[in-house]
């Protein structure tokens, strides 16, 4: 996305979604017409336990300025356990991303099916956020 | 021959699609042009419901008579003549009634009714889809925005012109109150009630709605709204301070009453079915479908005021009851051999996409001829099209498949949550791999969101989803023959109703009941009846009766299930108990494990004073002891203690009143309440039971029970009161099986409060009452949460009815979205093994051959590969934890992902 007409920056952000909760809050979100800016690319996996540490890592080194995760809350997964392997992975991550200061780019978040409110919040809220913090320095650098 | 479905409401819908996907040949006949009665009306629920309609407008099985009317029935069960207006003859074999209800025409004046500002609560429905589109609730008056709304319950209920409770009013008020909320959190909400008879769910979202979102619930009935300049005043009874207060409000949105539908009357005289004095069709508790007519059935709202979740399970029952009568003529859609196009791996995408406008909401944000000039541009995309309609949208994709021979496909539109069945059905059809296809989410999740540049964004998405894409392989699904046979957990009135109506279906069935005899909770009510019903020592008798004698049923006591394998269609358990140790095989599932009293140690002396009891100690015994009984509703732990308030334990604890004082009428009874919850036509009990002369009072702070004296402060009298009992009956309530949290894990269903969670199509929505999220395994009765004996019977024949659609099936297909191993890669490490959490991974170990001048012999050792077996759910843990690259989820491959991010 980069700049938009003004010369504004306009930050570029992954959401990996589960299928059955936060992408399902997503939908809600449009049926009530809950705006936000258009800077969240959604990537719809079946459940957050899918999310590879490695896809986060390469959404940040392929120019992302940001990373949402979304999934079902700890206790209501589709697939009994997912999101917590998911919230596992996310932690020892967070380790990792600490060491290059990009650990404030990557937020995850439950959100349930009937959360549509809340998606919209966090998707503003993370707009707004990696706006303040500036553009990825990886962007546009060859690794 | 047939069945004919008369009414093509939510529950007309649900039937006719249950009956036609087994098999039968269904005729649909609706009165209006389009399908989806009342509840197509509805704020939300247009857009749930809408994947059904579609489904029925293309099944094959189903004849949609729209604009109809039936207009004469002759003939009896298997050989019914219908008359249908335009002068059609269709001749059935059964027939389902759905007609559904009609709210009253007018509304007392004294509510302010002929106000604009004063609506009925299906006509707000109306407002506040157009206010989610407009983000304005304004008054219909002066055009102002909205600041304070009040909602009048049982407006057209629990009054003299309809006596009964309209049950779907506190639940439909809740969900409105919720969506204001969520839309408008600054709009100040009062709810104005007598009682409020929420339960399961929508207790929780009432107390949400009051504890998290401020908003009012105020106990009174409301005298009268009157408008006064630009504002209505509602006056109403401030019970506290015990005098009339004024509230200012903008608008009054009153809560209608359901009454029965305004076509009944003609339907009931046309089929010959009865109905009983409220004008529904005439069921018993025993049996909520059957008519007094055999062979015509009746579901929904066309026999008692309910919600949704109650109606799709009635139409659900209602069809199996209807099926039983009638043969199977038709082919099951889904069960033929498919043969696709083959894709190979090196062959070069040629990429289609498909825009469905969505008849106009996506183009009111973004431009799609632009935005399909774009895509062209991309590479490999060989056909771009936009269609107004999905139908439309997948005839294009259809002849695109064929004439122009695409290997891919790019669908954007809606949300594939609705539509992602229909539209993989739609390729496959035209020969292409259904996994070959990416959906596109272009209308909830780019037009009615983004705020600026959304034409843009929209070309982002589907550059990302044309990459994905051209990455996408043919995922060949094995069919396997599906096991005609049905396992039903729980031997009580639920799981003896379900093993029936299977076995009646021709199905054989295994009921396994934990305890020594069949009956479960049954056998603890003893000779209590309830009006128009058997008692339950009655209905006992004849349900153990039956289930022991069906030759297809087969009863194991004392025994549990263990080893649960497989999926739907083919599971395979073992049947462990006294003496039995059994491996069976079965293709779908009933739980029924039911749910027990609460034991209320330590309440009101519980356990020491034999003054007091359980309303089951009672209703098992039957004894009335001395002059004065107290019944104590609400005892023990409530909704934040982690319980649910049964439906069965405050009908039972009026019924119960009600019996003492017919049958002694000398004995003083009290019923301590915090809200009478009789809700529908069990209004009448609390009625009569008042008119008998059972005092009823309520509290807000528990009532003591100090040295045989009970002290209660009662708010409508606004004075402590006290009472000196002979006998404390205690209505707690209904706790689940202790054996759920053993299932939940073997069957994979996550339980709520204990209670088995249902399959949940959409927030806040119903469609699929019985069904779970493991295919194959459906819940009914107190499993779900604590319900009437009738729910029972009702939900335990709608959840024998989704098993039978299933089990009438010959095939069934292995799950496309899978686990897969690489072989060649697999280290054997065993982090899959620990990581599944359905244990569907094993290592197996393979003799490891040595290949020396090109000759392989079997000498070089073992080596431990993954194996994923049967039960894989497809959640992909694995492929994430997996350290070597060996495990992969099919259709979301690292590379299809790896895609999307490269070209976000």
């Amino acid at each position: 996305m980069g700049e938009d007409a003004k010369g504004e920056f306009e930050p570029k952000i992954i959401g990996f979604t589960c299928n059955w909760c936060t992408y399902a809050s997503a939908d809600l979100a449009g049926t009530s017409r809950k705006k936000y800016p258009p800077n969240t690319r959604i990537i719809r996996l079946m459940c957050s336990g899918r999310l590879d540490p490695m896809f986060v890592l390469k959404a940040l080194l392929n120019g992302a300025d940001g990373v949402f995760i979304g999934g079902c809350h700890p206790g209501e997964c589709h697939y009994i356990k997912g999101n917590f392997y998911a919230r596992r992975r996310i932690a020892a991550l967070r380790t990792i991303l600490k060491e290059f200061g990009m650990d404030n780019r990557v937020r995850s978040e439950w959100i349930s099916a009937s959360e549509g409110d809340k998606f919209a919040t966090v998707m503003r809220e993370m707009a707004e956020n990696i706006k303040k913090i500036g553009p990825n320095p990886l962007r546009g650098k060859v690794l | 021959m047939g069945i004919a479905v008369i009414g093509g409401g939510v529950a007309g819908i649900s039937a006719a699609l249950d009956l036609a996907d087994s098999g039968y040949k269904v005729y649909l006949i609706e009165k209006n042009a389009e399908l989806g009665g009342k509840m197509a009306e509805l704020a939300e629920c247009k857009t749930g419901l809408s994947p059904r309609i579609v489904k029925i407008q293309n099944h094959p099985n189903i004849e949609l008579m729209l604009s109809s009317e039936l207009e004469g029935l002759s003939g009896s069960a298997g050989n019914f003549k219908l008359k249908v207006s335009g002068g059609k003859e269709i001749e059935v074999e059964s027939v389902v009634l759905a007609p559904g209800y009609d709210i009253p025409d007018s509304v007392a004046t004294s509510y302010g009714y002929g106000s604009p500002d004063v609506v009925t609560s299906l006509e707000f429905e109306r407002m506040l889809r157009a206010a989610t589109i407009s983000n304005e609730l304004k008054r219909q008056s002066d055009g102002k925005p909205v600041k304070k709304i009040g909602f009048i319950k049982c407006v057209g209920s629990r009054c003299q012109d309809n006596e009964i409770c309209s049950t779907a009013c506190c639940a439909y008020t809740a969900k409105e109150v919720w969506v204001v909320k969520e839309r408008f959190p600054d709009i100040d909400v009062y709810v104005f009630y007598m009682d409020v008879r929420v339960f399961g769910k929508d207790e929780e979202l009432v107390a949400d709605l009051k504890d998290n979102y401020g908003v009012h619930y105020i106990r009174s009935r409301v005298p009268e709204v009157l408008p006064e300049g630009d504002k209505l005043i509602v006056k109403y009874e401030d019970l506290r301070a015990g005098k009339i207060e004024k509230l200012e409000l903008d608008m009054v949105v009153l809560a209608v009453g359901l009454l029965p539908a305004r076509t009944l009357p003609r339907l009931a005289e046309l089929t010959g079915v009865k109905t009983d004095e409220y004008g529904y069709i005439e069921t018993s508790i025993s049996s909520p479908m059957e008519t007094s007519v055999r062979g015509i059935f009746a579901c929904g709202t066309a026999t008692a005021p309910m919600k949704v979740r109650e109606s799709v399970g009635l139409a659900s029952g209602a069809a199996l009851k209807a099926a039983l009568m009638s043969q199977r003529t038709e082919r099951i859609p889904g069960q033929e051999e498919r043969k696709y196009i083959e894709v190979k791996e090196d062959e070069p995408p040629k990429v289609g996409v498909f825009i469905c406008d969505n008849e106009g909401e996506i183009s009111k944000t973004i431009d799609i001829p632009a935005l399909a000039e774009r895509v062209k541009g991309l590479r490999d995309v060989v056909a771009v099209n936009s269609a107004n309609t999905i139908e439309e949208a997948l005839k294009a994709l259809e002849s695109g498949i064929v004439d122009q021979g695409l290997n891919r496909v790019v669908f954007a539109g809606c949300s594939p949550r609705e539509y992602e069945d229909i539209i993989r059905e739609g390729c496959a059809k035209a020969g292409l791999n259904p996994y070959l296809v990416e959906l596109v989410n272009l209308r909830e999740q780019c037009a009615w969101v983004f705020d600026k540049n959304v034409t843009d964004a929209a070309f982002d998405i589907l550059r990302m989803a044309v990459e994905r894409a051209k990455r996408l392989e043919p995922i060949i699904v094995e069919r396997y023959p599906v096991v005609p046979r049905a396992l039903v957990i729980g031997g009580g009135i639920s799981g003896m109703n379900a093993a029936l109506d299977i076995a009646d279906a021709g199905y054989e069935v295994y009921l396994v009941e934990k305890g020594e005899e069949l009956g479960g909770g049954l056998r603890d009510m003893g000779d209590i009846a309830f009006p128009g019903g058997e008692s339950a020592s009655k209905l006992l008798k004849h349900y153990v009766d039956r289930v022991t004698s069906h030759e297809r049923i087969k009863v194991y006591t004392k025994a549990r299930e263990e080893d649960v394998r497989g999926r739907a269609g083919m599971f395979k358990a073992r049947i462990v108990g006294d003496g039995v140790d059994e491996e069976i095989e079965f293709g779908a599932c009933v739980i029924a494990t039911g749910a027990k009293e609460y034991v209320p140690e330590g309440y009101y002396g519980y356990g020491s004073d034999n003054k007091v009891c359980t309303l089951r100690e009672f209703e098992k015994s039957g004894k009335v002891q001395g002059d004065t009984v107290v019944i104590i509703q609400d005892v023990g732990p409530g909704l934040k203690e982690g319980a649910y308030s049964s439906k069965a334990s405050n009908i039972e604890a009026v019924n119960a009143a009600l019996k003492i004082k017919e049958e002694n009428p000398g004995v003083e009874v009290f019923v301590l309440y915090r809200e009478v919850k009789t809700y529908g036509k069990w209004e009448v009990l609390y009625k009569r039971a008042r008119e008998k002369g059972v005092l009823f009072l309520r509290y807000e702070k528990p009532p003591e029970y100090k040295n045989g004296i009970i002290s209660v402060f009662d708010v409508i009298f606004n004075d402590e009161i006290q009472i000196k009992p002979d006998m404390v009956i205690l209505s707690v309530p209904m706790v689940p099986a202790e054996d759920n949290k053993r299932l939940s894990m073997m069957f994979k269903i996550p339980l709520k409060r204990g209670f088995f969670m249902e399959e949940q199509e959409r927030p806040k929505m119903v469609l699929t009452p019985v069904d779970t999220v493991n295919e194959g395994v459906f819940v009914c009765g107190s499993a779900v949460y604590p319900a009437m004996i009738d729910e029972c019977i009702a939900m335990s024949s709608a959840a024998a009815g989704r098993a039978c659609v299933l089990l009438a099936k010959d095939f069934m297909e292995t799950p496309a979205i899978r686990a897969v191993v690489n072989d060649e890669v697999c280290v054997g490490c065993g982090v899959c093994v620990q990581i599944c959490p359905v244990e569907a991974i094993e290592l197996t170990e393979e003799q490891l051959p040595v290949v020396t001048f090109g000759v392989e012999t079997l000498v070089g050792g073992e080596r431990r590969i993954a194996k994923v077996g049967d039960g894989c759910i497809g959640c992909g843990s694995c492929a994430s934890y997996c350290p070597s690259g060996a495990m992969s989820l099919q259709h979301f491959r690292d590379k299809q992902v790896y895609a999307q991010l490269d070209y976000a």
